[in-house]
């Protein structure tokens, strides 16, 4: 019990490194609609795992001037999802 | 969350969230064959004169920087030289494009053939298709999808 990370546990944001783990990068527009969420409600949610460190946030603007955000989970984000996820499993075994 | 049902529930939601991105990660065949035209292209610069040869690699890098441009624009990408399963595979396959270029290089100024400079970059073209392929493979299968 003791294991798990109390930035991660949220189910919301449990979610979202769920989705960025297995990738290099994922687009906001497919978080957010994977988490049927607004846009407001997903930055909000990242906002927490970015002050920790377990994520990157990088905005790329495409021609046309509009703005497409990049998401992307740092080594330290990886480390603490890994290591939550083995706490839910012994949780469960 | 004490409950082992909750617990149990949120182990799916992160299998099945991880299924969900892996599954945006689409790699078109035009992309494969792109990259593997500008490995085949890079094999071949050995028999190519200076400054054609320049030229020639000049081409392969642009053909090489508009297929990871277009791969890495999609909503989600998966890095080649990911740690896993799959690194293995990248770093082999690495190994025998250098390899065939030497081979190609040899060939043409050691053995003054045209032939093993040809045949080095056709096995280039044909490993990376087979390279690609087998990467999704087992990466899908690291996954839990296959």
């Amino acid at each position: 019990m003791s294991q798990l990370d109390p930035v991660i546990h949220p189910p919301k944001r449990l979610q979202i490194c769920a989705l960025l783990s297995p990738v290099k990068e994922l687009d906001f527009a497919f978080i957010r609609d994977h988490l049927e969420v607004s846009d407001s409600v997903l930055s909000k949610q990242l906002r927490y795992l970015e002050d920790a460190a377990y994520i990157i946030i990088r905005k790329e603007t495409r021609e046309g001037g509009r703005q497409r955000t990049w998401v992307s989970l740092t080594t330290e984000g990886h480390n603490a999802f890994s290591a939550h996820v083995s706490a839910l499993q012994k949780i469960c075994s | 969350m004490t409950n082992k049902d909750d617990v149990k529930a949120s182990l799916q939601t992160v299998s099945d969230s991880k299924k969900a991105a892996v599954k945006q990660v689409k790699v078109p065949w035009w992309q494969d064959v792109g990259i593997a035209l500008a490995m085949a292209l890079l094999t071949l610069t050995p028999i190519v004169q200076m400054p054609f040869n320049l030229f020639l690699i000049a081409i392969s890098m642009a053909l090489l920087g508009g297929m990871i441009a277009a791969y890495t624009s999609q909503s989600a990408w998966v890095d080649g030289w990911r740690k896993g399963k799959t690194r293995p595979i990248t770093y082999g396959f690495a190994a025998i494009f250098l390899s065939l270029i030497a081979v190609a290089h040899m060939g043409y100024h050691v053995f003054d053939s045209f032939l093993i400079p040809m045949a080095a970059a056709v096995a280039n073209f044909t490993l990376y298709i087979l390279f690609s392929k087998l990467w999704m493979y087992v990466w899908y299968k690291e996954m839990g999808i296959k």
